[in-house]
């Protein structure tokens, strides 16, 4: 829910002053190949709508404004059912932005010949695409960064805390007693993580997993991955080191493994593990802190 | 008019052939020198054996510099060293120079490739050089006492003479010893030829000697116990002590003279007779500096000319910790004989204390003290003064300040012919070529975005805003105040307060101009202030660790002002996001961040760039993932005002670029780091470099070149190309010298190529394309008044040379009133066909100089020297025309003399032909004769002719000659003509004597050549010629053409002239020669007469009964009579002051239809006139 409403609060943000410009000019640019294509083309009625249409292209402020008024503009125009399909709502400016490129390439040349300005037009086009991609991309950013931020909060706390509780044997502060099929729960959580669970594997090792739902962004994975490492790194003991583990699901069909070094695996055994790994897919970041394999 | 243009050639083939001089038959191609002041303390100064040359070192600008003393110039500089140079010496043959500096480096220099040629490597660091009397060794002292040697053919070999104490501080090396010293130790004296040790000189208590000097058999040495010791080489005793000062700093002596210079602590340098001990003289070593305050130093440095007649000085201070430090910087040169001061060497040119670009105009502004220069780099010239208004104590200005201010605003100086010019330009009189915006978009896409800025404290600094709406200013102990830019100038608006605890670090600007962010320590170390309002609107931290909260070190916003990003003390990194300010995350670099660090978005926003002490990272902005960048940055990335597609670093081997989109790198060469002030990116995305020496390199980073150079002098300024192209204010010509190997060269004899306005101001991407078409216009009319094509300039010829055999014993200052040159010249391909010889612009000999012939020459020729500086110069020219290099050498006279003044005064008012009778021209004539006889202070005697009507006929006229021939070189000659000037069908000009015939004025009438040619060849330097006629200014032939028969009368204005006028075929006067003399100096010397002219070659002269003279001789009369003309208001009316007034007062009462002119003008010459 927090997710959610960060990403919305984003959104409002991200449609400030900047998203209007952009809105404004692909209002503009919209305005501007209606005037210039032969009235030829159009159908009857339009000369009656048109003068409301240029009033709502005027007062247009959001996508889905534009997006509504270039569906309204082509039903208008020629009626044929390529253009119509190529043009749907959407709430994305960029996406709009090639939609109204890609109906441009579909006017008749006989409709634009008399438009000295049909290149000029295109070009500035292009500009609003370049920078409706830019906006895109940083709105994504801001979101990733919002992200990050919100599962960052108290997590090394809570990491710490974890930690501690492997070492004591199957983490017998925050274990819950109610137990399905091979896990339990728990009574620690990770702000904003899913699936947060105690898993016992066939040679009743315990093991803490959590998962951190990162949007189908490989990207956010991929940062979040590394925000979590360094606060790993810097709360492990003295003697623990970072090594690979491969695992096709995860990026570069990688995790990776903390462990505590030591030339005898009797001391590794007595220690704690931590492995976390961010998954291809982009769908999540997944931590597993493991009790030593020598519990008692 | 075919007249002309045949006077024109026969002046100028040969004086224009003087122009070629660049041509590739020289060994060496002439180089541009600007002037450099210097910096620091003066280490060191040293003769070369023919006295035309100083070499100085000194402790901050690591160069070894060497000036011309006839020109008191910069002629070269020698970088390589990378600490102080201790010392430097010429090799006796004048080709080498030794230098040693701090830098445990010793170095040999090629003075005629101002190169590197070798190395001298020792284990001890060398404090003093010089060469043996024959220049076989190098001899030297080290910091550890050792007196060392080498041969000059193997600097490798090193001999070691053995020691003298601790580190030497005195070293004389003659013929036959070697002397040394050092503090508190012993003197030591070696036979120069068997290295034997001959004596060992104890010092005298805790004296400590200080400098040792020789003359004959004498050995002189100076105590810090104030005293002079004369020792008898021959005995080894003491044959004379004497008290110079309480403590000595140094001595000097100079054997032909027998007398010793001696400087003491007492801040005074004092000569004395060797023989009697005697004190000849006395000076105090001060100097006025700009703000008019003495500045008074002891001396460091002796040196005698190696005649004896001059003695070069150099000064310093000592502060509480014995460390050495000078406001001075210049080295004096006193007249031994005259006992006074002579010159001062000091690099004329003014360092900013700060200066920044535009951010989207050509503009630049240079700020020193409190005054603000606007430079427009469109036009290369400067546009405008502000001066900022002092801070008040209540640290606000009142209304009534801001009303001060803006009255100290110089806009757009209206009177500039230049502006003048430009504004027809941007009217559409003449071709305005637009820009082609692709040109300039092509670079300033890639700028654009917000200013970052860091502190720099007790510097005063100035910045520009991203879209030039604001100036920033920030002076020493002031507040940040907040300027609105209005067309270039800026308009105080508020003070700007922080209020963050324990002081500013830094500072951003949004991009969009709407806030400005103040960054520091404390819980409100981030202070967000609306720039409209001059409010805080919000206050940040960068956050705490344990409840300490961390110091913003820089801020920065990203290019498209979506993200803010400041930088902790720590290297913590938080990123805003602008909209909201909404703090979207933090990244910790783990490395600590001094202050001022580095911190820029890239292009697009999509990375951040950040040093830290570990090392600068890139910070994906898209993961917020930072990156070590390791090799890829060299050395400190450098905060510029603009964000940039390159960041810009520096380190001790030189000044970097990295292109950030292609990571490629480039790096400029040729200037010592050591040396940047300031780097700053300007709106077309180059990289201005400013350095202490008052440089301004301007950088393209893509290539790491050098697209030009400007170095500033109050409102005077040079920009040089490196191709040694360059624009020149008119008056700037002091800021350039030419040098060709090791010679320095006056600016006139390469400036008809190198003189390139339109070149350089595409280097500086001039917007006004119309203005450099014209430049270009102007340039190749200049090359065609001066008979040279632009194949001429660059082709290759064989051109004579010439030398002054005796040059080396020609005084610098004399009394007497005659030198004998001792001329040699040749040419191997072509026979020599005269000699030219030019006093102060005039040529002695006439015109058309001596006929010679043959492929050799050799003469002396004696020439007279006036009163006061005499410039003068000799060339030879072959039977094709080439002309040699000229050689020039500036001897002063120093003689008391009073002027005598002759007057020619021609007026015509009644004709043969009565139909043109005209009213005033003969009352003109009187009128201004009666003026000029009357008692003035200014001559001796005055001397008249005049001729009126009846009597203005050829023959008297030329018979005048004969008049002027009693005039002796420092008299004064006035030579007025009034009366009808006559164009005939080739557009040649005739003054209308008394019986010419208008429909064929060839026959009686004067041709413009005949009137000059009263002035040519007779001794006085000082010729003017006034001509109050019609047509009396040069016709452009190629700019006119026939206009309908004028009026002679329209009503009570009668005009000066008879038949066909002629018009400008440029219907609004822009033309290509009116703009050449707005730019460029007249060349041509022809007789070295200045001539003025009433009119231009188009224009009609005017007389009415309202002036009761002709209007240009009334303006004349009343300037004289009633002293405006002196403009300055200093009692004198020089020469130029008259050109000023006349023109103006002309144009003005005439409505702009009668514009006086020069014909031609002797820019060595201005002299009061009455």
């Amino acid at each position: 829910m927090k997710n959610l409403f960060l990403v919305l609060l984003v959104s409002l943000f991200s449609l400030g002053g900047n998203a209007q410009d952009l809105i404004k000019d692909y209002a503009g640019l919209l305005l501007e190949i209606e005037s210039n294509v032969s009235h030829k083309g159009f159908i009857k009625s339009w000369k009656k709508e048109k003068k409301a249409w240029e009033s709502n292209c005027g007062s247009a402020s959001t996508v889905k404004d534009v997006s509504k008024l270039t569906v309204e503009f082509i039903s208008k125009v020629y009626e044929t059912k390529m253009l119509k399909a190529m043009i749907v709502t959407t709430e994305n400016l960029h996406d709009q932005c090639v939609a109204l490129s890609n109906v441009h390439n579909i006017l008749k040349d006989a409709d634009l010949e008399k438009w000295g300005g049909s290149d000029a037009w295109k070009e500035k086009l292009d500009v609003l695409i370049k920078k409706a991609k830019k906006q895109e991309e940083q709105k994504a950013a801001k979101e990733r960064a919002l992200h990050i931020k919100s599962v960052m909060e108290g997590f090394e706390k809570t990491f710490k805390t974890i930690l501690e509780d492997s070492k004591k044997g199957s983490f017998a502060n925050i274990i819950e007693e109610s137990k399905t099929v091979n896990h339990y729960g728990v009574k620690v959580f990770f702000k904003n993580g899913e699936n947060q669970k105690i898993v016992v594997d066939s040679d009743n090792i315990y093991e803490f997993q959590v998962e951190f739902n990162t949007n189908n962004d490989p990207l956010l994975a991929g940062a979040l991955q590394e925000k979590i490492l360094q606060i790993i790194s810097a709360n492990l003991p003295e003697g623990f080191a970072k090594s690979i583990k491969y695992d096709k699901q995860y990026v570069k069909n990688e995790m990776y493994r903390f462990e505590f070094k030591a030339e005898k695996f009797v001391l590794t055994a007595k220690q704690p593990s931590v492995l976390i790994g961010a998954k291809k897919d982009g769908s999540s970041v997944v931590l597993k802190i493991t009790e030593p394999v020598f519990k008692r | 008019m075919l007249f002309l243009s045949k006077i024109i050639k026969m002046k100028s083939i040969f004086l224009l052939f003087t122009l070629i001089i660049c041509n590739s038959s020289f060994s060496q191609k002439p180089e541009l020198i600007t002037q450099e002041k210097n910096l620091g303390v003066i280490t060191c100064i040293k003769y070369s054996s023919d006295g035309r040359y100083i070499a100085s070192g000194s402790d901050k600008d690591y160069k070894v510099k060497i000036w011309d003393v006839q020109s008191g110039k910069l002629v070269g500089t020698l970088s390589g060293h990378t600490k102080f140079i201790n010392d430097i010496a010429f090799h006796p043959n004048g080709k080498t120079i030794v230098s040693a500096s701090s830098d445990m480096k010793n170095y040999v220099w090629d003075l005629n490739t101002w190169s590197l040629v070798d190395s001298i490597s020792y284990s001890k660091e060398v404090v003093k050089f010089n060469y043996s009397v024959k220049g076989d060794r190098i001899i030297a002292g080290t910091t550890g006492g050792n007196v060392v040697f080498w041969n000059s053919s193997d600097y490798h070999t090193v001999i070691d003479l053995g020691k003298a104490g601790g580190e030497i501080n005195s070293l004389l090396v003659s013929e036959n010893i070697i002397a040394a010293s050092s503090a508190r130790h012993d003197m030591v004296i070696w036979d120069a030829k068997t290295k034997r040790k001959l004596k060992k000189v104890k010092p005298i208590g805790a004296t400590e000697i200080v400098g040792i000097t020789l003359v004959d058999n004498k050995l002189i040495y100076g105590g810090e116990d104030g005293k002079i010791r004369v020792m008898d080489l021959a005995t080894f005793k003491n044959i004379l002590t004497f008290k110079a000062h309480n403590s000595i700093t140094t001595i000097g002596s100079n054997s032909k003279r027998k007398i010793i210079a001696s400087a003491g602590n007492d801040k005074t340098l004092k000569i004395w007779s060797l023989e009697t001990g005697e004190l000849i003289t006395t000076f105090h070593n001060s100097t006025l500096n700009s703000q008019g305050k003495e500045i008074d130093e002891k001396v460091r440095q002796i040196i005698f000319s190696p005649e004896g007649g001059m003695l070069a000085t150099s000064g310093y201070k000592t502060s509480i910790f014995n460390k050495t430090r000078s406001k001075d910087n210049t080295i004096k040169l006193y007249d031994v004989d005259r006992r006074k001061l002579y010159k001062t060497l000091k690099g004329e040119v003014r360092i900013p204390d700060a200066y920044c670009f535009h951010t989207t105009e050509n503009y630049f502004y240079t700020l020193n003290d409190s005054l603000l220069k606007i430079w427009d780099l469109n036009i290369g010239e400067s546009v405008g003064d502000f001066v900022f208004h002092e801070r008040k104590k209540e640290n606000a200005l009142t209304n009534e300040d801001e009303k001060a201010e803006t009255k100290t605003v110089a806009k757009k100086k209206t009177l500039s012919g230049l502006n003048k010019f430009k504004d027809m330009a941007l009217s559409g009189n003449v071709p305005t070529v637009k820009v082609d915006p692709n040109k300039i978009k092509q670079k300033t896409a890639e700028v654009g975005g917000n200013i970052s800025k860091r502190v720099i404290k007790n510097k005063n600094t100035i910045y520009i805003s991203s879209k030039g709406k604001y100036m920033l200013t920030k002076f020493v102990k002031d507040e940040y105040r907040l300027y609105a830019m209005n067309n270039g100038v800026p308009e105080y608006q508020r003070y700007l307060k922080a209020k963050i605890k324990g002081g500013v670090n830094g500072f951003a600007m949004s991009p969009n101009e709407d806030v400005i962010v103040f960054i520091g320590g404390g819980e409100n170390g981030i202070s967000i202030l609306d720039l409209e309002s001059g409010s805080i609107t919000r206050t940040l931290h960068s956050g705490k660790i344990d409840k300490v909260l961390y110091e913003a070190r820089s801020v920065s916003f990203s290019r498209d002002g979506a993200f803010m990003a400041v930088v902790s003390n720590l290297g913590v990194i938080t990123i805003w996001d602008t909209s909201n300010w909404m703090e979207l995350t933090t990244v910790d670099l783990k490395g600590g961040v001094r202050k001022n660090a580095y911190i820029h978005f890239g292009d697009n926003s999509d990375q951040l760039f950040v040093q830290t002490l570990i090392g600068v990272f890139s910070i994906d902005l898209k993961t917020f993932l930072p990156k070590r960048m390791g090799s890829d940055i060299e050395g400190n990335p450098l905060t510029l005002s603009q964000p940039s597609n390159y960041i810009v670093s520096q380190d001790k081997k030189g000044l970097y670029f990295y292109n950030i989109a292609n990571k490629t790198k480039s790096q400029i060469v040729g200037i010592n780091v050591k040396m940047i002030a300031h780097v700053e990116m300007n709106k077309y995305g180059y990289v201005g470099v400013s350095l202490k020496n008052g440089e301004l390199k301007i950088i393209d980073p893509e290539t790491g070149k050098e697209r030009f150079t400007m170095v500033t002098e109050s409102d005077n300024a040079i920009f040089k190309t490196p191709s040694n192209y360059y624009k020149i204010t008119k008056k700037g010509t002091d800021l350039v010298t030419f040098r060709v190997g090791k010679d320095a060269y006056p600016f006139e004899q390469f400036d008809a190529k190198f003189n390139r306005p339109d070149i350089v101001l595409k280097a500086m991407n001039s917007e006004d394309e119309g203005l450099v078409a014209l430049y270009e216009k102007a340039y190749s009319k200049r090359l065609k008044k001066l008979g040279i094509s632009e194949s001429e300039l660059s082709g290759d010829m064989n051109l004579p040379t010439i030398s002054i055999l005796n040059r080396n014993e020609l005084p610098v200052i004399t009394s007497e009133r005659k030198v004998i040159l001792k001329l040699k010249g040749n040419d191997e391909n072509n026979s020599l066909s005269k000699v030219n010889i030019w006093l102060n612009d005039v040529p002695v000999q006439g015109a058309n100089g001596v006929k010679i012939s043959g492929n050799q020459f050799a003469d002396d020729i004696e020439v007279d020297l006036a009163a006061g500086l005499n410039k003068i110069q000799v060339s030879i020219t072959n039977s094709k025309g080439g002309e040699s290099l000229k050689q020039t050498v500036e001897i002063d006279c120093e003689v008391e003399v009073k002027r005598n003044l002759y007057v020619i005064s021609v007026g015509t008012s009644a004709y043969k032909d009565k139909r043109f009778n005209l009213n005033y021209a003969a009352k003109d004539a009187n009128d201004l004769a009666g003026l000029l006889n009357e008692s003035n202070d200014v001559y001796s005697s005055i001397y008249q002719k005049v001729l009126t009507d009846q009597e203005v006929l050829k023959d008297n006229f030329k018979a005048l000659k004969s008049f002027l021939k009693g005039a002796s070189i420092d008299d004064v000659v006035l030579v007025f003509i009034a009366g009808h000037g006559v164009l005939d069908s080739e557009y040649d000009y005739y003054y209308g004597t008394h019986n010419i015939d208008f429909n064929n004025p060839q026959s009686y009438g004067l041709k413009y050549a005949e009137i000059e040619n009263v002035l040519d060849g007779i001794k006085p330097l000082r010729k003017l010629l006034i001509m109050d006629t019609c047509h009396s200014g040069e016709v452009e032939k190629d700019e006119v053409e026939e206009a309908e028969t004028a009026e002679l009368v329209e009503g009570d204005i009668m005009f000066r002239s008879v038949g066909n006028g002629v018009k400008d075929i440029n219907e609004d006067g822009v033309s290509p020669s009116k703009m050449m003399k707005e730019l460029f100096s007249d060349l041509r010397r022809g007789t070295g007469t200045t001539v003025i002219t009433s009119a231009g070659g188009t224009e009609f002269a005017m007389e009415s009964a309202e002036w009761k003279n002709g209007l240009f001789t009334y303006c004349l009369l009343s300037g004289l009579r009633n002293r405006t003309a002196d403009i300055n208001k200093d009692g004198k009316i020089m020469l130029s002051e008259l050109q000023f007034y006349v023109t103006d007062k002309v144009s003005k009462l005439s409505h702009g239809r009668q514009v006086p002119t020069s014909r031609i003008q002797n820019i060595a010459l201005d002299y009061q006139i009455w």
